[in-house]
């Protein structure tokens, strides 16, 4: 019986791997394919390395300069999100008992509920009134946004941290200021861990941010120049997948260096 | 009742002379704050006063004449003007409740504390309120100032024939909404995108959950080898880039090129299918794709809950006698779906909003005759399309507006109900 079991769950698990792989393995191997290769088999293995593709998608898509926005972009947001959500989050738990705290509280929270096309026209007409449609500005709205979800699980960490630390090291003089950054910030570093990963996936994969707020093809994120193909290089296959396989080998590399760190930090955030 | 104590009256006379901010302190002999507030309110004047004389008289007539006013901007500045006149409004309260304060100490015959103690009152019960206030005021700009527009722009007629500076807009009250019933092409169309939206959300939603979970529950049998890599495997799509699957399969449905018509339907002898121009068909193929994307994040949280249920559990049941059905839906089941019953709702939310697969998949296509939105067009890309394709901004706002009254109340409604919202539970 138990051969038997286990030979349905190996045929299951077997077909969800194909089912997985395939598509990742028709991304590498079209973008390491000659045009010719792939009239001719799109399924067989290519048969040598074609770095032209590459060198051809990082003209066509402008790659380092899209590369470099994104990073710039994701980098700032997520340390300013750690940075400023975490002072937030914690004036707003440590003062929970008062009226007007609690009012806050839920003034951020509520920003939850908000759909995102709501804001969105407006949003496009502020950021070009305000000279904010550039990465910097971009930064600011995830950093904003990011606030509704981080404060609420947050404020949900510090208040399971014991208070007596604090009374302890106001009593030996130290500032709320001290307080703050030489206890609490190093007691969050899971929270802060999990905030920092879920701002960073956010970040780099956002496609709609982007696409309506920049318009400056200097500014373009790695998601948006991907689009290009869509339009323009409808059947140059081999180019567009050779530039995917460049815009997802990064995440693919951090995943498979941080899998356990990412898993983890993203399950503490979900279930409470 | 406490009157006959007081032997003066400094707290009314501060009252009264706060009715001009900075005067009342300066009665109570603060003079650095007197002065100070003295200063930021006539600063407020002098900098917001043309806004908000401008502001409340653009937000009513909306401009008058072409070239010189332009309807948009007088909206934008209108509403800044009230935004801005609350905040003036909170600091006047306030100017008016430490006056008060204050002149009632000295009535009481205390000291009223000095600079150096009010300093150092500001900055020890202050820093909370510092650290909050620049969240707060984005917030506001951010969040609370778009929706006051969207709101308002609902009830203009903002749109390609109204664009200023050429055109002036106009309020037009309920038009807008009349027309989404009235007008065939619009009724037709909100129908028709609202009915595919649901249909999206609970199809492709729920076949990545069952998917999920069913694969997490296999995963973990005992006796199976190689956990590791296969979890690894089946994560995997989770950690490559949305936009980046989602263009990756756009190309291999490709009607004439893509691997599935030529390659693999071929080879099975069935005959190519249109992917890409049958609307049943792209919808169909989107629902597989967001299947693919969605439920690696499911294995993964059911995982982490199936690896934390005690053995203990399964061999209680064994001694009782329990079939390994049993064992599934007494005990796995239940488990598994009350601890992810919160993520499932954040799915579901998350898909309704799935712009990305929706737009970078075909644009929302193909297009259909007597509607102005494409076949598999949902709720959110339609309103992209409403506002940046076909500046249509009014009826956008107008629609969003529907949208967010059924969202809004259905995201409170769960999330009242979920525990960790409450107070009480919320260590």
């Amino acid at each position: 019986m138990e051969k038997k079991t286990n030979w349905i769950v190996t045929f299951l698990i077997a077909a969800g791997a194909l089912f997985i792989l395939f598509p990742l393995y028709m991304a590498v191997s079209i973008a390491l394919k000659t045009p010719e290769e792939l009239a001719n088999s799109v399924l067989s293995p290519p048969m040598g390395f074609h770095i032209e593709n590459f060198a051809k998608a990082i003209k066509a898509t402008n790659f380092f300069q899209a590369f470099k926005n994104s990073v710039y972009i994701t980098v700032t947001a997520v340390i300013l999100t750690i940075l400023t959500n975490s002072m937030v989050a914690y004036a707003i738990a440590r003062n929970m008992h008062r009226k007007f705290f609690k009012f806050l509280y839920y003034y951020f929270v509520s920003a939850l509920f908000i759909p995102f096309p709501i804001i969105m026209l407006p949003i496009v007409k502020q950021t070009s009134a305000f000279d904010m449609n550039n990465p910097s500005g971009l930064v600011v709205l995830y950093v904003v946004y990011g606030v509704a979800f981080n404060i609420f699980i947050y404020v949900g960490y510090i208040r399971s941290i014991p208070k007596e630390l604090e009374e302890a090291a106001i009593v030996d003089g130290c500032s709320t200021w001290g307080v703050f950054w030489r206890i609490i910030f190093p007691l969050m570093a899971p929270i802060n861990a999990t905030v920092g990963i879920l701002t960073c996936l956010w970040a780099w994969n956002d496609f709609l941010l982007p696409l309506i707020i920049l318009n400056d093809q200097e500014h373009m994120t790695l998601p948006l120049v991907q689009y290009v193909f869509q339009s323009e290089f409808g059947t140059d296959y081999n180019l567009a997948f050779a530039s995917y396989l460049m815009a997802l080998s990064p995440m693919i590399i951090v995943y498979l260096f941080a899998q356990k760190w990412i898993i983890g930090g993203v399950t503490r955030g979900a279930i409470k | 009742m406490e009157s006959t104590i007081y032997q003066s009256s400094h707290r009314k006379i501060a009252l009264g002379l706060s009715v001009v901010p900075g005067l009342g302190q300066l009665y109570n002999r603060q003079y650095v704050k007197g002065t100070f507030f003295l200063i930021l309110a006539a600063s407020f004047y002098i900098v917001f006063g043309d806004l908000l004389n401008m502001g409340l008289w653009g937000l009513v007539t909306l401009g008058e004449i072409v070239p010189r006013d332009h309807s948009i901007f007088l909206l934008v500045e209108g509403i800044l003007a009230v935004i801005v006149l609350l905040f003036g409004l909170g600091f006047y309260a306030f100017n008016l409740c430490d006056a008060y304060k204050n002149g009632q100490k000295r009535d009481l015959g205390l000291k009223v504390s000095s600079l150096r103690e009010q300093y150092h009152t500001l900055v020890d019960s202050g820093f909370p309120y510092l650290m909050i206030s620049p969240g707060f005021i984005l917030l506001v700009f951010v969040v609370v100032f778009p929706i006051i527009f969207v709101v308002l722009l609902a009830f203009t007629n903002y749109d390609l024939y109204h664009t200023p500076p050429a055109r002036l807009v106009d309020w037009v009250g309920l038009q807008n909404f009349i027309d989404l019933v009235k007008l065939d092409l619009w009724r037709k169309t909100f129908i028709n995108v609202l009915a595919w939206t649901i249909v999206w959300t609970f199809g492709a939603t729920t076949l990545q959950i069952a998917l999920g979970i069913f694969l997490a529950i296999i995963v973990n049998q005992k006796d199976l080898k190689g956990k590791a890599m296969i979890r690894t495997i089946f994560i995997l799509p989770w950690a490559v880039p949305a936009f980046v699957t989602i263009l990756v399969f756009s190309g291999m449905f490709n009607e004439s090129f893509g691997v599935i018509n030529k390659t693999i339907l071929a080879a099975l002898g069935l005959p190519a299918i249109d992917w890409m121009t049958d609307p049943f068909w792209t919808k169909v193929a989107l629902i597989l794709i967001q299947t693919w994307l969605g439920f690696p994040f499911i294995f993964a949280m059911t995982t982490g809950v199936l690896q934390a249920i005690p053995d203990e559990l399964y061999e209680a049941a064994t001694v009782d006698g329990a079939t390994a059905w049993q064992k599934f839906t007494k005990i796995t089941l239940p488990l598994v779906l009350y601890a992810v019953a919160p993520i499932l709702i954040t799915q579901y939310t998350f898909n309704f909003n799935n712009f990305n697969i929706i737009y970078l998949f075909n644009g929302g296509g193909p297009a259909v005759s007597g509607q102005n939105a494409g076949a598999t067009d949902i709720l959110i890309s339609w309103i992209y399309r409403l506002t940046m394709t076909s500046a249509q901004y009014s009826k956008a706002a107008a629609v969003t507006l529907l949208l967010s009254l059924v969202v809004v109340s259905v995201a409170l409604w769960q999330f009242r109900r979920t525990k960790s919202f409450k107070e009480e539970d919320m260590m």
